[in-house]
């Protein structure tokens, strides 16, 4: 993936958007999230207990999106859709491609599918002011790596398919911050997946469900702006492709209620062994 | 790094808990709002807007729109800790038969944030009225 290619993904997505307003449902803007880099609603990185597209609790809601992650040595890009039914469920799916555009391996790619299925459990994000708890949903990401014989093998990964259990906990504080709305987000995922599972899964240093803690952090500065943070622990499974945790400090902007760009500059930590940081581009179009 | 986030979370959780008590004992809101000529207008408007919207106009056509406009002004006073007294209906009572969605009401949730920009309504003053509109929504739903 280049720019180029991004850039024309970007542009074919934008020309969805003139599918007649009406196909829109009656949420708020920003109430389905964006689009995590796994296919889920959620931030950039993390998935939150928000259900995604624009149905409220009697429609059906639907996101579309493309993410680009260009890196030292790495670009990633990420084509996800996502179904959600009456905001109580959501199903998505996504394909990863990882492309090695630098010192190690380049030339090759790794590709991976996702399918993901949250459920949202309790609470009203927004809408719950007066009450302590947030809005929780829980998750599970199912993971096939297609291009595992390769480079994952290699590197030690046990083998290529997984399963992400994650529970999220997510609310927003009207006017909490200097009068701004602030979105806080926590979620707690039992994962075995190496770098999200493009290098496979389990692996000498370890191979049992680890649980790793996601965080994000939000502030809008007006209704259609947000500045934001995220941080994702992941485990560490192989001595031959050690991994960190993944951050990121994003801007989210939403022209139009259908419409959420987001750009990003995010640190990776090590991936197989060269430490990695870059932009992070996404658009989601969603009815 | 991990420590460091987890107390900044741990904070803001604490700051963010607090802020809807903090918000309803703020008497600085109807200031804020523009006092009864801010409250005045942002009612007007909204009842003006949202007889306008095609989501929702259906619910504003039989009803005595001046009455509600001065029912609104009067909730949004005494919500913001203006020197008025609510007297109208309970939100459960006010919404019987009406049947409204979770649409409808964020129809005119969207509807309100117009009259915020038309009035020019700071921002923080209109997050913190939103914040004390919002739990209505379980009220007001499906009666």
């Amino acid at each position: 993936m280049n720019f180029g290619q991004l850039l024309r993904n970007f542009i074919t997505l934008a020309a969805l958007m003139w599918i007649p307003a009406a196909a829109a449902g009656g949420k708020l803007l920003a109430t389905g999230g964006v689009t995590q880099i796994e296919g889920a609603s959620g931030g950039g990185l993390v998935p939150w207990a928000l259900i995604g597209g624009l149905g409220t609790e009697d429609e059906w809601g639907a996101a579309v999106a493309v993410t680009g992650v260009g890196l030292n040595d790495y670009r990633l890009q990420t084509t996800a859709a996502l179904l959600a039914i009456q905001d109580r469920v959501e199903l998505s799916v996504a394909r990863q491609d990882f492309r090695l555009t630098g010192r190690v391996l380049p030339g090759n790619r790794i590709r991976q599918d996702v399918f993901g299925l949250k459920w949202r459990l309790w609470g009203d994000a927004l809408g719950d002011q007066d009450k302590w708890w947030p809005q929780v949903a829980v998750g599970l990401q199912a993971k096939r790596n297609l291009d595992f014989a390769f480079i994952p093998a290699a590197v030690g990964a046990r083998r290529g398919q997984g399963v992400d259990y994650y529970v999220s906990a997510t609310k927003v504080y009207l006017g909490a911050l200097a009068g701004r709305n602030l979105l806080l987000n926590g979620t707690l995922r039992a994962t075995k997946a190496n770098q999200l599972g493009l290098l496979g899964f389990g692996g000498d240093r370890s191979d049992r469900y680890r649980a790793r803690f996601e965080g994000s952090a939000a502030v809008f500065l007006t209704d259609a702006l947000a500045l934001g943070a995220e941080y994702r622990a992941k485990p560490d499974n192989l001595s031959a492709a050690r991994e960190g945790a993944w951050k990121d400090l994003f801007v989210a902007w939403l022209p139009h209620k259908q419409l959420a760009l987001v750009a990003a500059y995010a640190r990776l930590g090590e991936i197989a062994g060269v430490r990695q940081s870059g932009w992070y581009l996404s658009m989601q179009v969603s009815f | 790094m991990l420590t460091r986030f987890l107390a900044c979370v741990f904070l803001l959780l604490v700051a963010g808990c607090a802020s809807y008590e903090q918000i309803r004992a703020d008497k600085t809101l109807f200031t804020d709002l523009g006092g009864m000529p801010g409250v005045t207008a942002l009612a007007r408007d909204l009842v003006d807007f949202s007889s306008a919207n095609p989501a929702i106009r259906r619910y504003f056509e039989k009803i005595d729109r001046d009455d509600l406009k001065k029912q609104l002004a009067e909730q949004f006073c005494s919500l913001s800790g203006g020197p008025c007294t609510y007297k109208g209906k309970d939100m459960a009572k006010a919404h019987k038969g009406l049947d409204l969605s979770e649409a409808d009401f964020n129809a005119l949730v969207e509807d309100l944030r117009r009259a915020f920009g038309k009035n020019r309504t700071p921002v923080s003053a209109g997050n913190r009225l939103l914040a004390l509109l919002a739990p209505m929504k379980r009220e007001v739903l499906h009666r």
